[in-house]
């Protein structure tokens, strides 16, 4: 992986200004993956809009990371049956 | 311009206490925020006049300036006149996330008393992500092509992949919002909305469609000309053709999205037409043949 693939949790959270320790917490509930190399500790940068809505979860609405957690896995299955129901919406119109 | 009232917005009393504020805008934020509520256009508004309602309610300033000038918006100038030469620094926002939603995005009431973005903030932020609708013909999303988009006045040329669904959604980095503080460019998100068509209904990558199939040629076979994306063709209907049958042609359904020479199939129906008006020897024809049976 190259390195303008991922980003050091300290220049983010550095960038941010957020704790690493919610980055850490985030990681032991599987919700984000951490990239150990010697350098230091590293996200994917596609993985940085993820971390953001997270992050507001958490600063703004004042979520915990057990919370943010189960949202995550809600809204999953809010997106599933979003686009099942624009399948069957569209599978519909051949018969109007 | 209607006057906004950020109390009943927010749900709380004229003299609630700063804490109440802030309790009530978290309860809100948490049901209306936009990250709780994708794809839900009405909850992202209502979100907008709650973060427009905190920053002015959690701002002793601007809460002071609003309780006395509120309703009669249109003076508020006259007091910010007499304020200007007071002011010192603004009272920085307490809440470093409250802006990445609408942040630019307020009210004509609120830029009015308070001025577009007023707010300051320390931290860098990526600017707003923004989201447009591109409106196709089915037709037109049958091919790949080159639109121009207008975006907050700049001109962005994309161009749009045969076979694009109804509802996709694909992302322009950094041409959304700018960043605040020096952060980074937010992303323009376009979602397509591709028409239906009168001739063609389309489900996945297959398209349907029914045709008219004369009474003669349903019986005795023949050909009709069935009419496809690529053009008229040709096809040969068997003898004793019920009404309703459907056949398939391989291929000839819509484009594959990113696998270009792949599409899918298109289904024709028939749809028989019973003759009408007959004539009195068809009338008779048509009882010996009924005498046949």
């Amino acid at each position: 992986m190259s390195d303008q693939e991922i980003i050091s949790i300290e220049t983010y959270c550095s960038y941010y200004n957020i704790e690493q320790g919610f980055i850490q917490s985030l990681e032991e509930y599987g919700l984000i993956i951490i990239r150990y190399q010697e350098s230091g500790a590293f996200i994917q940068k596609e993985d940085v809009p993820q971390l953001e809505r997270f992050s507001r979860m958490y600063y703004e609405l004042n979520i915990n990371v057990e919370g943010i957690d189960a949202l995550r896995n809600l809204l999953e299955k809010i997106k599933n049956l979003q686009n099942e129901k624009e399948a069957l919406k569209a599978r519909l119109k051949i018969y109007e | 311009m209607a006057f906004t009232d950020y109390y009943k917005i927010l749900e709380v009393p004229k003299d609630a206490s700063p804490e109440d504020i802030k309790k009530a805008y978290r309860k809100l934020a948490r049901k209306y925020h936009p990250d709780l509520n994708p794809k839900d256009k009405e909850a992202n508004k209502r979100f907008q006049f709650i973060n427009e309602a905190n920053e002015v309610l959690s701002d002793p300033e601007k809460r002071k300036k609003y309780d006395k000038y509120g309703e009669d918006w249109a003076h508020a100038d006259q007091f910010e006149k007499a304020r200007e030469s007071q002011r010192s620094t603004r009272q920085q926002t307490e809440d470093p996330f409250a802006g990445d939603f609408g942040s630019g995005e307020y009210s004509d009431f609120f830029e009015q008393m308070f001025g577009a973005g007023s707010r300051t903030r320390s931290a860098k932020f990526r600017g707003q992500d923004y989201q447009a609708e591109l409106h196709l013909s089915l037709r037109d999303a049958a091919r790949t092509h080159q639109q121009t988009l207008t975006v907050n006045g700049k001109n962005i040329r994309i161009t749009i992949p045969a076979g694009v669904e109804d509802g996709q959604v694909i992302k322009l980095k950094d041409h959304g919002g700018p960043g605040a503080n020096g952060g980074p460019n937010g992303d323009l998100y376009i979602t397509f909305v591709v028409e239906p068509d009168p001739v063609f209904k389309r489900s996945g990558n297959d398209l349907y469609t029914t045709i008219p199939l004369d009474f003669y040629t349903a019986v005795l076979g023949g050909e009709v000309m069935v009419e496809t994306l690529d053009g008229k063709i040709k096809l040969k209907v068997k003898p004793e053709t019920q009404n309703g049958t459907r056949t398939r042609l391989k291929g000839k359904g819509f484009p594959i999205y990113k696998k270009e020479g792949s599409s899918g199939d298109l289904y024709i129906t028939y749809n028989i037409l019973i003759p009408q008006n007959l004539t009195h020897k068809q009338k008779e024809l048509f009882t010996e043949l009924s005498k046949l049976k």
